[in-house]
């Protein structure tokens, strides 16, 4: 493993993983916002299984969604990629995420403390790093779009996390 | 004469997006404190002078670990990757009123704080991109991370006890 893999995990896991990159990318993100969503569930004592369900279910459809709108927005800005390497894309920016909440339910399950809002939101920021790189890539580098792509998905997981479990 | 890599050209609207995150951040971290009116609007403007200089740290600190890269470029290249690494402090200022206004959290110093971390290190693997050195700009990034957060911290604590 190179050092600047250590900026940027999922391109590790893209070079990686070249040929599984969707089914890998929706694994992880389905998983993470699983985990981020028990988190949830713990912190505010909701029913567990139906936050663990909601969280995979956003992790997979949800994450799925947001890759198509990127996708249509890089299209629409004269870049020609394939659909499907841009959703595993999207969703492999979340392994960060995935990393966060399993220390979170690590500090809840050994010390009891609640882990939603400092390592789950946390978790889901760090995502931010990678997903610049991963859609400078799809992009050609036009940076500001890639800003604009950035903001949309940090406020439509945000958006939704805290619709899907009544925080709004 | 040198030449400006592909990407590395600093846009108009980067530069608004990135004075506008600044100003958000540095209004909702006073507005956090908690500090008396009078005290409001002067913590905020001490709040971005310490993220201009914490800037002008990190530029200081990548061009280091990044001499071949100067070299190539020219220094330009060094406070365009950091201009454009700190354009994304954008998306973390619209999360950070996302949760001001809509969801009612105090949350945005742990937003600010990961937004200066990813800022860093976007900065620093566009370097990387164009020739710097992998482990020079790791530790590089990673102290020019901390030394950025101790001065937003510290303006805090400073606010703290002298503002109030």
């Amino acid at each position: 493993m190179r050092i600047s893999n250590l900026f940027n995990p999922a391109e590790f896991l893209k070079e990686k993983l070249e040929g599984n990159l969707s089914l890998t990318g929706f694994l992880l993100s389905g998983l993470a916002f699983a985990l981020f969503f028990l988190q949830t569930a713990l912190d505010s004592g909701s029913p567990v299984v139906l936050s663990l369900a909601k969280g995979a279910l956003f992790g997979t459809i949800g994450i799925a969604i947001a890759g198509y709108i990127i996708w249509q927005t890089v299209k629409m800005a004269g870049n020609q990629v394939a659909l499907v390497p841009v959703m595993g894309a999207v969703a492999l920016s979340y392994s960060s995420t995935l990393v966060f909440a399993l220390v979170g339910l690590l500090l809840h399950f050994s010390l009891g403390w609640n882990t939603a809002i400092s390592c789950g939101i946390t978790g889901v920021l760090s995502a931010f790093g990678p997903m610049s790189g991963v859609i400078a890539g799809l992009t050609g580098e036009k940076r500001t779009l890639n800003i604009f792509i950035v903001t949309f998905t940090g406020v439509y997981v945000l958006l939704f996390w805290a619709l899907l479990n009544n925080i709004v | 004469m040198e030449q400006t890599p592909a990407g590395f050209k600093t846009d108009f609207i980067r530069i608004i997006l990135l004075f506008t995150a600044i100003y958000v951040l540095s209004k909702l971290t006073s507005a956090s404190l908690g500090l008396g009116p009078d005290y409001t609007n002067t913590y905020a403007i001490i709040i971005m002078m310490a993220i201009a200089a914490g800037i002008i740290i990190t530029t200081i600190l990548l061009a280091l670990p990044n001499s071949v890269v100067i070299k190539t470029y020219g220094f330009t290249v060094i406070m365009k990757a950091v201009t454009n690494g700190f354009a994304f402090l954008f998306p973390f200022a619209m999360m950070a009123i996302l949760s001001d206004y809509i969801f009612k959290w105090n949350a945005v110093q742990p937003i600010a704080s990961a937004a200066i971390f990813t800022c860093v290190s976007v900065s620093a693997s566009d370097l990387m991109k164009l020739g710097g050195k992998k482990a020079g700009n790791l530790i590089f990034s990673f102290t020019a991370s901390i030394v950025f957060l101790l001065m937003y911290m510290g303006c805090g604590i400073l606010a703290n006890t002298f503002l109030k």
